[in-house]
């Protein structure tokens, strides 16, 4: 790796400290806008527990100052610690590990789907602009951008789970839970397809992959749009450019002149918004993960959010912090790659 | 960067390739154990085969808080308690007030000479040989450390406190003494220490008071009073068991800010915790070595499934064979070949109308605070004659036949029926906007008939037959005088339990669940000037506080009941709060499910009597 | 000819917005998919102006609660009463789906509005001045933008009680920073133009040249950015109905009724479409509604792109 290339990393790479900061700050504040009481109430779920209110705010702290709660909270996860997470029972940095395979899972299978779906219909749809071919895909896509996600996931499960018994919720079928769990199969990553593969056992491989196909498949519709119209217009733009005539005025053949030339340089703005698109779905999609009982960090998160967990939200948002500063990184590294004419720096 | 189109093209295949296998998965998987089953019902009544046939599925909302018997009040984590450990004793079958021994070899009864001291001893011979899932015995000093562990940590709103109202007339350890002291944490220890003690092959307890017997064993048959093996406890980091230094053992044992048995099983009850994914699922399988014999069924799933239409495909496809129905969805669910449900099963449970009879002068929710049309004062609900006309304009038949679809009674109160000492020819409110007009007109002496008012009622968000109820009570005030206004809202529940606590909420709707089946666990809380509603409400009678402690100190069912029907004639006149309803439940299985029979009391399903097929 | 000749003369008179206005609505007609946009938004425009009169308020009632026509929980079918039935509750969803309209579009544009002002005030400061206090602007923008929206939503809407009024806020909290970004790509391209140097040589104060010169010259992409967003905001609101964060049951809410048919979709034994009518009819007005604003951004996009219009 050449030294400007090390030093762009190791500058990226610094900026994560004050990302998480900044971004752990932010929800921070928010829950200052709640009372103690408000707060104790992710602790007294039954009326029943009414009247401990007052020992409740005392012993968790929270009627604190805000930047003692905040440097506490500081001390703990620099020790490892993320805290106690009262919605979900676990500790946080637990419970992120457990399920963040769930949502990665997820996200491993769409994104790449999405964006290869989405480039080439954004290319096909450039090259053959204004005819059928064009407008039928255009108008796909906006539709499925157009539906609500969860209209969507809920008449998809309807329609293959309750009227044709195929692609049950969740992430395997009882049978293979009970495999899974049981000490006959060793679980390497938390990702079934690929302990499946690992674990030679195609029965079980099937059946996480026959779970994938409902939401995988709500995800992509949904997003496929974005990438397609950026896409197109990215490559309507590199085609209206005078290297292009250029290069047909050579001589060259048009496919080559579309592959080699104008896709390379349309690659670039949906680059940033496939690594986006990447990353947001790695931080979950709440939506997706309730209907399909995919309980990955985006379902945990937003039950979080609901019953105002503060240390399991913060928990979440360094993760969300962490996710997207990898992503940029990665992002910019492509550019690079793709167009030597971008200077790092 | 090579040829782009090539990438594409490969692109493409490998996309296809996934589809078309992932579709293949699908069929493949569709067709495994048992064919697909069909959505068309088939009019003969019999069977699909039996799906998961060695494991019973639970599909429900809401999950388990934690698996420490002394940390858990919720019902989720009560339902995984009581069939991963035992108690002393438990419920006969559907009965709350008859019950079998179970780590104990025999009842205490006064007839068989186990209960003295007129009440305030009660000893418990311990059964030999029950294993545990660690694969040791259950002895008397584990019954000891189960109970002295329990009141050690008394965690701040947990259920220890029925413990201890028994055992040391007390509701909390610091209630006792101080716990830093060393003099006065040592005398504490000595108290819990001398409350139950190993006697042979006996465990003894020792009462403050004379307590009704069966009270008492209501709540020593519930997960509180799990018996926990000592050992295995204290391998996990709980109480070793020391009794030498008070001081350090509160501080390090005494109301932690996390359970200490959160996910371990320290049980020897008839099924042991296989896994827990949080949120997810907990996951039971059968002990071989139970001390009545093993279950039935070899593995039990319980699987939380917020969404509705989901748990009820999981349902209607036999991935689910037992889950729970939320009462407006029934029209959805009945009649679906494979389903059969119980129906009218009564809950110990009550639905509240309550006022507030000192509301917070900084309350949101009154207005401009004066009885001047746009609020109303904080006196408000002190006079009877609002409360009495509020009670007079609810509609108990339009509620109860609409909101919860037919399936409640309209009762007295505070007492449920199916409880000791309920009182059924006790006068009761009945739906009469004659008498609600009069009484509107005489309160506050005409004053608040010529001028009207304006306040809000808040229900929690989610809560589908309270805001019907408020909707009714708006509703029909309304339409007795222009001049009453009254805002229905809905609020997320901190927001609400914000409001409760510090009352300022005029008028609110809350209900109550059972902690044990006796009539002093209702009239407390919604009487005694100490009671978790009533302190909110700031309803106050020394009259009722001396009953109620005279209720629960008196063994005598007679007297007893003269005093329990003096409480519910109290509540009627004094009316604090009026019940909207006691709720009727139903059950929902699959057909092939055997074994299952109804006590009100259990937090959820007992899996030890169940089983699968025709 | 003579017609003609006139013609040619008169539209060259005219200015060149004019000019700008003729071209956009010619290249749409152009194009089915923006015809078929556009109608839909007029359409929806139409229903929510005239709401009073397609489905009269009840007196002393918001007009956004929908009537009831009684508390039993299982959706009814059209009827000559309820023209779109009932949804759980017995809400009218005749009602329901005229002030949704209204609803929808209050949300959308008020967010749209809210957020693309602060970002153009963000962004364009960011932008014309950069350097550090670019920099940091921009920092700040980056983390409210690390963070999914969708959650730190949640967080306030429940900080501040769930409502039409919070999730306003929530979201104008959440969408500004994609704004800010935009605006700030756009005013370093446009400051970078000679133009823009020749302004401030002549001594044009940087407030001036900012509103007049720069900022004019950016607008194209934030119209595009605004109407596809219109869409997505009333989509994310609805979502955050459904999460139950959103509208009080009864409003009229798209969300909210879509929230409400959730739990019928699976239909009663027997007749697995029995409440078609309480998920089907306003999952297609929001479907509908977000359709036709996309359609109407990506028709934008097409005209006004300068990079792409004059093919």
């Amino acid at each position: 790796m050449d030294r400007g290339l090390r030093e762009y990393l190791a500058k990226r790479l610094l900026l994560i400290v004050p990302t998480l900061i900044g971004v752990t700050l932010l929800v921070f504040a928010v829950t200052q806008l709640f009372s103690p009481v408000e707060r104790a109430a992710l602790y007294i779920r039954d009326p029943r527990q009414i009247r401990f209110v007052n020992e409740i705010i005392s012993k968790y702290g929270l009627d604190q100052p805000f930047y003692i709660q905040y440097v506490s909270w500081i001390t703990q996860v620099l020790q490892g610690n993320l805290g106690w997470s009262q919605s979900i029972h676990q500790p946080v940095l637990e419970t992120l590990l457990s399920r963040f395979p769930a949502t990665a899972e997820l996200a491993i299978f769409a994104a790449p789907i999405t964006i290869f779906l989405g480039i080439y219909l954004g290319k096909l749809s450039a090259v053959k602009k204004d005819t059928f071919v064009d407008h039928a895909t255009r108008a796909l896509a906006v539709v499925g951008w157009s539906l609500p996600s969860f209209w969507l996931g809920i008449m998809l499960l309807a329609f293959f789970y309750g009227g044709l018994g195929m692609f049950s919720p969740g992430r395997l079928s009882p049978w293979a839970e009970v495999l899974v769990r049981s000490g006959s199969f060793k679980v390497y990553t938390g990702f079934y397809t690929v302990d499946a593969v690992l674990n030679l056992n195609g029965a079980v491989l099937l059946d996480a992959l026959s779970h994938l196909v409902l939401p995988v498949a709500t995800l992509t519709i949904i997003n496929m749009a974005l990438i397609m119209r950026v896409m197109r217009s990215s490559m309507l733009e590199q085609l209206g450019k005078t290297y292009i005539t250029a290069a047909r005025a050579r001589g060259l053949d048009e496919k080559t002149v579309i592959n080699k030339h104008a896709t390379k340089n349309a690659l670039i703005p949906v680059v940033t918004l496939s690594g986006l698109l990447t990353a947001g779905m790695l931080s979950g999609v709440v939506i997706t993960e309730t209907i399909f009982e995919f309980k990955g960090v985006g379902y945990f998160a937003a039950r979080a959010a609901t019953q105002l967990d503060v240390p399991a939200v913060l928990g979440f948002a360094l993760l969300a912090g962490i996710i997207f500063v990898i992503a940029n990184l990665i992002v910019d590294l492509l550019y690079a790659y793709i167009d030597p004419r971008i200077r790092l720096g | 960067m090579k040829n782009k189109r090539a990438i594409g093209k490969i692109a493409v295949a490998v996309i296809v390739v996934i589809l078309v296998a992932a579709i293949a998965a699908g069929v493949y998987v569709a067709t495994r154990p048992g064919p697909a089953p069909s959505e068309s019902p088939s009019p003969s009544a019999s069977a699909k085969p039996v799906k998961n046939p060695d494991t019973i599925i639970e599909a429900t909302i809401g999950e388990p808080e934690t698996l420490d018997p002394a940390w858990a009040y919720d019902t989720a984590s009560g339902e995984v308690i009581f069939n991963i450990y035992d108690t002393l004793i438990f419920f006969n079958r559907v009965k709350v007030d008859d019950f079998i021994p179970k780590i104990a070899s025999q009842v205490p009864s006064v007839d068989n000479g186990l209960v003295k001291d007129g009440g305030k001893t009660i000893i418990f011979p311990i059964r030999q040989g029950i294993k545990t899932h660690s694969g040791g015995t259950i002895t008397p000093e584990d019954v000891e450390y189960s109970f002295e562990r329990a009141m050690i940590q008394d965690r701040d709103g947990g259920p220890v406190w029925m413990i201890f109202e028994p055992l040391l007339g007390v509701e909390s350890l610091s209630e006792l003494g101080n716990l830093t002291d060393p003099t006065e944490a040592a005398q504490v220890g000595q108290m819990i220490d001398n409350a139950v003690q190993v006697d042979g092959n006996n465990v003894v307890f020792k009462l403050a008071k004379p307590y009704p017997l069966t009270t008492f064993l209501q709540i020593w048959s519930q997960t509180w009073a799990s018996i926990v093996d000592k050992e295995t406890a204290i391998q996990k980091g709980a109480w070793p068991g020391n009794k030498d230094n008070w001081v350090q053992v509160f501080e390090k044992y005494h109301n932690p800010q996390e359970p200490e048995l959160q996910e371990t099983d320290c049980g020897s009850g008839p099924f042991m915790l296989q896994s827990w994914e949080h949120g997810k699922e907990v996951s039971l399988v059968r002990f071989d070595d139970y001390w009545a014999g093993p279950a039935k069924i070899k593995g039990a799933v319980i699987k939380m499934v917020d969404e509705w239409a989901t748990r009820k495909l999981m349902f209607q496809q036999g991935d689910a064979d037992i889950a729970y129905v939320p009462r407006q969805y029934a029209s959805e669910v009945e009649g679906l070949e494979g389903i059969r449900v119980v129906k009218n099963l009564p809950t110990l449970q009550l639905d509240n109308l309550l006022f507030t009879f000192s509301i917070d002068s900084t309350s949101e929710y009154i207005g401009s605070g004066k009885l001047d049309g746009n609020g109303v004062p904080t006196d408000f609900f002190a006079d009877i004659n609002l409360r009495k006309a509020f009670a007079y304009a609810f509609d108990w038949d339009t509620y109860i036949k609409d909101a919860m679809l037919g399936e409640a009674k309209h009762i007295p109160g505070p007492i449920p029926e199916g409880l000791p000492y309920f009182n059924p020819d006790q006068p009761m409110y009945t739906f009469n906007m004659t008498l609600a007009e009069e009484y509107f007109k005489k309160a506050m002496n005409g004053t608040v008939w010529e001028t009207g008012f304006t306040f809000d009622v808040l229900y929690n968000t989610g809560n589908v037959p309270r805001k019907t109820a408020a909707e009714i009570i708006k509703a029909n005030v309304e339409s007795l005088n222009p001049k009453f206004h009254i805002n229905v809202r809905a609020v997320e529940w901190p927001t609400y339990l914000k409001a409760l606590v510090g009352s300022k909420l005029p008028l609110f709707i809350i209900g109550w669940q059972a902690d044990f089946p006796d009539p002093h666990n209702f009239v407390h809380p919604y009487m005694h000037s100490n009671g978790a509603y009533a302190s909110a409400q700031g309803y106050n009678n020394t009259e009722v506080d001396k009953l109620i402690e005279e209720g629960i100190s008196e063994t005598d069912p007679a007297k007893r009941q003269t005093i329990y029907y003096q409480l519910q004639s109290i509540y009627y006149e004094d009316v604090p709060s009026v019940v909207l309803d006691q709720p009727l439940a139903r059950h929902w299985e699959r057909d092939w499910v055997q074994g299952w029979y109804y006590n009100p009391i259990y937090p959820g399903i007992y899996f030890y009597d169940l089983s699968k097929g025709y | 000819m003579t017609h003609t000749v006139v013609n040619i003369k008169f539209w060259d008179k005219q200015s060149p917005r004019m000019k700008e206005l003729r071209f956009i609505l010619k290249r749409m007609k152009s194009s089915p998919l923006s015809i078929v946009g556009l109608a839909i938004v007029v359409f929806f425009t139409l229903v929510a102006l005239l709401a009073p009169v397609l489905a009269p308020p009840q007196p002393n009632r918001n007009p956004y609660m929908i009537p009831r026509y009684g508390y039993s929980p299982t959706p009814k079918p059209p009827n000559p009463v309820n023209l779109f039935g009932t949804t759980e509750g017995q809400y009218d969803l005749y009602y329901g789906m005229i002030w949704g309209t209204r609803a929808a579009y209050q949300i959308g544009v008020l967010v749209v509005a809210i957020s693309a002002l602060i970002g153009i005030i963000v962004g364009g400061l960011a932008g014309y001045y950069k350097g550090v206090f670019g920099e940091v602007l921009m920092r700040v923008t980056d983390i409210v933008l690390a963070f999914p929206g969708l959650i730190l939503a949640m967080a306030f809407v429940v900080a501040f009680g769930p409502g039409l009024n919070s999730i306003t806020v929530a979201l104008i909290l959440v969408w500004w920073p994609s704004y800010a970004r935009l605006v700030r790509g756009e005013f370093l391209r446009v400051t970078a133009e000679d133009f823009v140097e020749a302004a401030k040589a002549i001594g044009c104060s940087d407030l001036r040249v900012m509103v007049k010169h720069v900022f004019p010259n950016t607008i194209f992409p934030l119209v595009i950015m605004a109407s596809l967003d219109i869409g997505s905001v009333v989509l994310t609101a609805a979502a955050l109905s459904f999460l139950g964060l959103g509208a009080p049951e009864g409003y009229a809410d798209w969300g909210q009724l879509i929230s409400l048919s959730r739990n019928y979709i699976t239909g009663a034994p027997g007749n697995p479409f029995a409440y078609w009518f309480a998920y089907v009819i306003p999952g297609i007005f929001l479907f509908l509604f977000v359709l036709g604003w996309n359609l109407l951004g990506d028709a934008f996009r097409d005209i006004l792109d300068p990079m792409i219009r004059r093919r």
